[in-house]
């Protein structure tokens, strides 16, 4: 059926003409930092490098903190992961498992606190973590990523753990376990996918996170790395190539992160109408 | 969704049985930590933003507390801010458009995704990948492309003959708007396209096999199948896309930094000028309680549009 055929063909014209446009800022970013930087600067722009070099990513790594930066961005990262996961599976398992008064409202607060803006909660917190002498301390960092990440999390978690049928619990608990410890000997290995794109999230949130990183900590040693990059346009005569260097650096990890594990999130993302 | 514990209503004795008390101890126990935390992190810092836009505080400091009386006094100087008045319209037009543009791409995309092809999970990853990255990271990479002498953008402007001079896209107000919806469109697009896709992969297949034996065309079916039935997804994604698009900070921050002359200058940006670099905290703090009425009001309005309740 050659009409059927040309459709065919049409689809997949549009799909890869959607592709190059939505993802050209990846390709340019990708060209931008393995080209000379004085080619950056000629005109026509070259759309296919021809000397291909990572003298900016040498320079980015020689006259920058940026590994400093970024073990600041993984500390955050990986201490708020291990915080805020945990307190959104038992949040999330109690709004999964009971219904009695207040679970749901709890259920709903966590819900609409996610939405305030940032910028204007910064405020008080900033001089409450002033007053409990955090500033400068990735502690800071660490509870207020979590707490925007929790609710959430809890959602998120809630329905992996309506899918787990209930009677493996209560096997276990005739057999003598307590309810908690066949929550996490029973509904916990279950629940790993779930667990996973939780964690991805909070990765990928903790990650680029920067009006707590901008104001609750300051000094070149402790900014994380969005802050970092954020200042190459005053602090440093860098270069295009260095800053799409570094950006690229940057921007790496959490798109393998997200490529790779896509499927688990994209459930999650859209079941609880969530966007960072 | 399956039914949990459900309390039975007929034996009232159970309410004073031990083992029922124990159970709604555990489950408060359970949700006790992200409560705290969001109580204490969100609520109380709410509570106190709100009695901050009361007084008259420069740089506010926890020990020294809320003294004095109490006025709109903060409110007056607000509503006679034309700074405030300008930033008010150009949150409107920033999140009328970033909105609209990502929601836009996003059914878009969501669309020829939901078309059977080869490669249609790679396609998938591809077309969102956006989603992950930091609004930082975006931010340089338009500020780059719309670089007026050396960027890419206004090169196939000019070759393409659209435009005949170079556009200065970070000097001029319209133009610098423009760039600041571009990147925040790219970024927020895919949350619509995975929502909606997600949507229309939940319409039985029935419905359209149904509508084709009656003669409707791929058009009708569209209109009449997928868009009433994908009515509450969207406007739940609506209402979401919108308050993120309230708070979004980072990217116009790195980009324009508010400029040029405030033309990007949202609340967002707003609040934190006035409170971090005027250090006119509780200004700030009344410009904070206005952007989230604003979010509170578009919120509802979107719910009465399509009629489904939120939760």
């Amino acid at each position: 059926m050659p009409r059927r055929r040309l459709a065919t063909v049409l689809l997949y014209a549009l799909v890869i003409a959607t592709l190059v446009v939505l993802l050209f800022p990846f390709y340019w970013m990708v060209v931008s930092a393995i080209r000379p930087g004085n080619q950056l600067l000629s005109y026509p722009p070259q759309f296919f490098p021809k000397d291909v070099t990572f003298e900016a990513f040498q320079a980015v790594l020689r006259r920058s903190n940026i590994f400093t930066w970024f073990k600041n961005s993984t500390v955050v990262t990986a201490f708020t992961i291990l915080v805020a996961v945990p307190v959104s599976a038992l949040a999330g398992f109690a709004m999964s498992r009971f219904r009695y008064r207040g679970v749901q409202e709890a259920g709903y607060l966590l819900l609409t606190a996610r939405m305030l803006p940032a910028s204007l909660l910064i405020i008080p917190l900033y001089a409450i973590f002033a007053q409990l002498g955090l500033i400068n301390n990735f502690a800071s960092l660490v509870v207020a990523n979590t707490t925007f990440i929790v609710p959430f999390g809890a959602w998120m978690l809630k329905g992996f753990f309506d899918s787990i049928p209930r009677d493996l619990e209560h096997a276990a608990m005739i057999d003598g376990t307590t309810a908690f410890m066949a929550f996490v000997r029973v509904v916990v290995p279950l629940s790993l996918p779930g667990l996973a794109a939780t964690t991805i999230y909070c990765a990928i949130l903790t990650w680029g996170e920067f009006v707590f990183a901008s104001t609750l900590v300051s000094g070149e040693a402790r900014w994380t790395g969005p802050i970092g990059i954020a200042s190459f346009n005053q602090q440093y005569q860098l270069q295009w190539s260095e800053i799409m260097a570094a950006s690229l650096l940057f921007v790496v990890p959490v798109i393998l992160l997200f490529a790779f594990l896509e499927r688990y999130l994209v459930e999650g993302i859209a079941a609880g109408g969530v966007k960072q | 969704m399956t039914t949990a514990q459900t309390v039975p209503r007929a034996p009232r004795r159970r309410r004073f049985s031990r083992s029922a008390l124990r159970n709604r101890l555990y489950a408060y126990a359970l949700l006790a930590p992200a409560v705290v935390v969001v109580l204490l992190v969100i609520v109380y810092p709410l509570v106190m933003a709100a009695r901050l836009s009361l007084h008259d505080v420069g740089i506010f400091r926890v020990d020294r507390g809320l003294t004095g009386e109490m006025s709109f006094d903060n409110y007056e100087a607000m509503f006679r801010s034309r700074a405030f008045w300008k930033s008010l319209r150009i949150t409107l037009y920033y999140v009328f458009f970033g909105v609209l543009g990502s929601f836009a791409v996003g059914l878009f995309t969501a669309v020829l995704l939901n078309q059977p092809f080869r490669g249609r999970g790679l396609a998938r990853v591809l077309m969102v990948l956006p989603w992950p990255v930091p609004g930082v990271v975006a931010a340089t990479m338009f500020t780059w492309i719309f670089n007026s002498s050396f960027g890419v953008l206004n090169y196939l402007l000019l070759k393409s003959g659209i435009v005949a001079q170079p556009v200065q896209w970070f000097t001029k107000p319209v133009p610098a708007l423009v760039a600041v919806l571009v990147a925040t469109i790219w970024k927020g697009y895919p949350f619509f396209t995975i929502s909606i896709l997600a949507g229309m992969q939940s319409i039985p297949k029935e419905l359209y096999e149904a509508a084709r034996v009656d003669g409707a065309g791929p058009i009708q079916q569209f209109r009449f199948i997928t868009i009433p039935a994908l009515r509450s997804v969207i406007g739940i994604s609506l209402v979401v896309a919108t308050l993120w698009q309230f708070r979004v900070f980072d990217i116009i921050f790195v980009m324009t930094g508010g400029g040029p002359t405030g033309a990007t200058e949202t609340l967002a940006i707003q609040i934190y000028r006035e409170a971090f670099q005027y250090f006119e905290m509780s200004y700030a703090a009344a410009v904070g309680m206005v952007t989230l009425a604003l979010s509170v009001i578009s919120t509802f309005f979107y719910l009465r549009l399509t009629s489904r309740s939120f939760y």
